[in-house]
């Protein structure tokens, strides 16, 4: 450790001073070291000498720690999802199992078609998720670090856990030059335009999926994406299967036109059974198919404190009161709306999202009133996207982007709520 | 009595508690009075280098006022007159003599009107002593304020016990108290801890209400008390003040000499002798280290950690001082990987530091930040440690905008820089919040 100390205080000397020969770049080296060791600031002569231990590295390293069962299941999920389309094609006759084409990690361990193992899936789902970890991080970092050395400002660390959420709410088939577009895009225009880290109004990772769901719509919905393969189908670039396809739920809800409970239940052999939709043993988005994995990051969020439960609570309570609303009070039988309120809960990405996304500090409101407020309405336009509007099946991203807008009016209300009680008193 | 329970706040627990012991320091040589603590006035000298002065001597006064005064805490010749910058003063130093003589202090009569009992302790030295609120800086002299809150309680980490410092002092207490109401036609209100021990003396005061506070830090500050207690209305001016400080507010009206004695408690990890000493106000700090400020790796704190002065180690003790902390500088550390391990043995509010699931464990601490500097990024912590009825995070962004019409709408003149040092404290983004509330006060003051 010391000889790493002397090692960097070593090279300290080329960046650190003004002047000196890399200054310009200082806040590159700066994150690179503070990276392995706390940075040396100390306590003012004044005011308050101690600090708490706690600091955003580490509040941004809490909520990566809570993704990882969604990003490990996503790895697997991904692998198992490809080889059973993979299968299907087989036995239909479609695809001969020598003609099957392999990626970049598999030409080291091929898989066995005919029958593939648990480390098949896992060596696939490797292959699909690191290029995205690997360019989502690539290109969001690069852009941070040069708006920092612009700014002459520590890089911020707010990208650490932006990074991952965008790989895990694109389908694993999304080609890795659109994610670049995306990630650069969002980042500059919703991010760093308004200050960086902090000052931002939109989720950075929620801007991303909006830019590409608008951007690239044949990539990023349809029935095509769900599963990743190794090659483009037909006139759609990607990563895909070619040559199958996979409604997801929420679609399969959409698209009901009797009961849509036993439409999901009776559709493709019991995919969408309950059990599949809470372990998450069905075709999405490469992240939000667990909610198993959710709800352990959910429980870790709340655990650390870094999570706001208030979001988590108001936005579930929101949505299955919502939901139970609109199908008691439009007494639909048939259609999106006779989904069971519990089962919105289990379909898409909502649980996801508003554990992962909706509780970002910066883009939601910081009063506690409001943070009920806002989870609820997340709730509730959510189900208003799934059962009214006819294009989208799923509204969570549109809800949270919307209520991201909305945040600072609802803490406008709760703040002058305690202007009035104040003046009040006088 | 009322009792009301704090449950937003954070009790930062440290190590080198001192131990409720009260031992005479020893007669220093030399005691010095100091401008720094009392930022704003502008003082002129009363007397020169080589004059003889008698405890309780006026030595410099107010020249914005021309009526609060500071006075000599001992008897002797005036060592020297040490002005800085444009010729403004910094300390009078005074050489003790061993025999002790009392200058004849000004007195109020048993039945003063508020005009003279304040022109009385301004004149023996003790208005200096009393806080204003809201600002939290000395009273104008002409204040009218609508309530009197005693202190009898101090959830700082480390800070001096006033119950256990004015122990056996009633009559001095309830002297104290007696004066203070001349200044009011409002209540005397005295908060203590629920439970508290060595309280009974200030339990059992007259003409006062008594109101108990139980929970964590912050419940011991006088912010919180008034919030609790009896909220200030627009332009309602209070008078806020420790019980050390009644007690000796109590031993002058008593005796009409200048009560030049202080009880000073003394903790912290690198503290050579952990106890409370009572000690000739302005004495050399090392009086009460072991006759030798520590040297090192160390940070000496007028105060407690959350609201302190670093002090260099020839320092005096300044005027208010009721606790001096010695604490790790920790200059050099550098944690490797500090972020990702689980730190079960770090300080710290946050449950993303494992330190929690150990409790009750005491940390000595040093003066690191543990992080850098950035943009303000709300985990909702600022609201978790501040049990008062205002949003932080919008209060600090109002002054940060110099919205100072804003932030007074949002409460800035409920608090002063201690109310909120827990949000310093807590904060991951280091954010220095009471340096923020102070700048806002400032410029209220400027611009009201």
């Amino acid at each position: 450790m010391q000889f790493l100390r002397n090692l960097i205080e070593k090279q300290k000397k080329l960046y650190h001073e003004p002047g000196s020969k890399l200054h310009k770049v200082w806040p590159l080296f700066d994150a690179f070291e503070t990276f392995l060791f706390a940075p040396e600031h100390r306590a003012g002569k004044v005011g308050v000498h101690v600090r708490d231990y706690v600091d955003l590295k580490r509040v941004m390293n809490t909520v990566i720690i809570a993704m990882l069962p969604c990003l490990l299941w996503a790895i697997w999920n991904t692998g198992v999802q490809h080889f059973a389309a993979i299968d299907g094609l087989v036995k239909t006759g479609k695809l001969a199992a020598d003609a099957y084409v392999q990626g970049w990690l598999q030409s080291f361990f091929p898989p066995n078609v005919a029958a593939t193992t648990a480390f098949d899936n896992v060596i696939f789902g490797l292959q699909r998720m690191l290029p995205i970890l690997i360019v989502s991080y690539g290109a969001g970092l690069g852009i941070e670090m040069m708006f920092s050395v612009i700014r002459k400002e520590e890089v911020s660390e707010g990208y650490l856990v932006s990074g991952m959420l965008i790989a895990l709410i694109v389908p694993a088939s999304i080609p890795l030059w659109q994610l670049a577009i995306g990630v650069a895009l969002a980042v500059v225009l919703g991010k760093e335009v308004f200050g960086g880290t902090g000052m931002n109004i939109f989720n950075p990772a929620m801007l991303v999926r909006a830019f590409l769901f608008f951007a690239f719509a044949a990539q990023m919905s349809g029935d095509m994406v769900w599963v990743a393969g190794n090659g483009g189908a037909a006139n759609v670039p990607g990563f895909l299967v070619d040559g199958y396809s996979a409604p997801t739920a929420l679609a399969v809800v959409k698209v009901a036109t009797g009961n849509a409970s036993e439409a999901l239940a009776a559709y493709g052999n019991g995919v969408y059974s309950h059990e599949n939709l809470f372990f998450g043993n069905i075709p999405g988005s490469a992240g939000e198919m667990s909610k198993l994995a959710v709800l352990l990051g959910a429980f870790w969020l709340v655990l650390t404190g870094v999570g706001s439960w208030r979001v988590m609570a108001g936005g579930v309570i929101g949505l299955l009161a919502s939901a139970f609303l609109i199908k008691t009070m439009s007494g639909a039988a048939t259609g999106p709306i006779s989904l069971e309120p519990y089962e919105q809960l289990l379909c898409g990405g909502f649980l996801f999202g508003i554990v992962f996304m909706a509780t970002d500090p910066v883009s939601s409101p910081e009063t506690a009133t409001g943070k009920w407020i806002y989870g609820a309405l997340i709730g509730f336009v959510t189900i208003l996207v799934r059962t009214i509007n006819p294009a989208y099946p799923e509204g969570t991203m549109l809800a949270i982007l919307l209520l991201n807008a909305f945040a600072p009016t609802i803490d406008h209300f709760v703040i002058s709520a305690n202007i009035k009680r104040r003046l009040a008193r006088a | 009595m009322t009792t009301h329970t704090i449950r937003r706040g954070f009790d930062v627990r440290l190590s080198g508690r001192p131990e409720l012991a009260l031992v005479d320091a020893s007669e220093p040589q030399f005691v010095a009075v100091e401008t720094a603590e009392f930022l704003g006035i502008k003082p002129k000298v009363l007397v020169k280098e080589g004059a003889r002065v008698t405890t309780g001597q006026p030595l410099f006064l107010d020249k914005r006022d021309r009526t609060t005064t500071w006075c000599s805490p001992a008897t002797g010749t005036v060592e020297k007159v040490e002005l800085g910058a444009r010729r403004f003063l910094l300390r009078v130093v005074i050489r003790v003599d061993a025999k002790e003589e009392f200058y004849a202090c000004p007195r109020a009569p048993k039945d003063a009107t508020r005009a003279q009992m304040a022109a009385a302790l301004q004149g023996a030295g003790l208005w200096p002593l009393l806080v204003q609120r809201p600002i939290g800086r000395m009273p104008a002299i002409d204040i009218e304020p609508v309530a009197i809150f005693v202190n009898g309680m101090d959830t700082e980490p480390l800070a001096s016990d006033p119950s256990f410092a004015t122990r056996g002092q009633k009559d001095n207490l309830q002297a104290g108290v007696d004066a203070l109401k001349r200044l009011t036609t409002g209540k005397v209100y005295v908060a203590l801890r629920a439970g508290g021990e060595h309280n009974a003396d200030l339990r059992s005061l007259s003409n006062v209400d008594v109101h108990e506070f139980s929970g964590p830090h912050p419940a011991g500050l006088v912010g919180t008390h008034i919030a609790h207690i009896r909220p200030l209305k627009q332009s309602e001016k209070a008078i806020a003040v420790r019980a050390q400080d009644v007690a000796r507010i109590g031993e002058w009206a008593r005796t009409g000499r200048y009560p030049a004695r202080c009880v000073v408690a003394v903790g912290g990890s690198e503290a050579p002798a952990r106890k409370y000493f009572r000690i000739r106000q302005g004495a050399p700090i090392a009086a009460v280290l072991g006759g030798q400020a520590p040297t090192g790796d160390v940070r000496i704190l007028a105060g407690t950690v959350l609201n302190g002065t670093a002090l260099a180690g020839d320092a005096w003790l300044p005027f208010r001082a009721a606790t001096i902390t010695v604490m790790q500088e920790g200059a050099g550390r550098r944690d490797l990987f500090g972020w990702a391990l689980p730190q079960f043995g770090k300080l710290s509010a946050s449950r993303s530091v494992f330190s929690w699931m150990f409790p009750n464990q005491e940390h000595e601490v040093d003066a690191r930040l543990h992080g850098g500097h950035r943009p303000i990024v709300n985990i909702g912590s600022w609201e978790s440690v501040t049990p008062l009825d205002l949003h932080p995070s919008y209060l600090i962004r109002a002054i940060l905008a110099n919205d100072i019409e804003e932030a007074v709408k949002l409460g800035l003149l409920e608090v002063t820089e201690e109310d909120l040092a827990l949000c310093t404290f807590v904060d991951p983004c280091k954010t220095d919040v009471g340096a923020i509330i102070r700048q806002g006060l400032d410029m209220f003051e400027k611009e009201g």
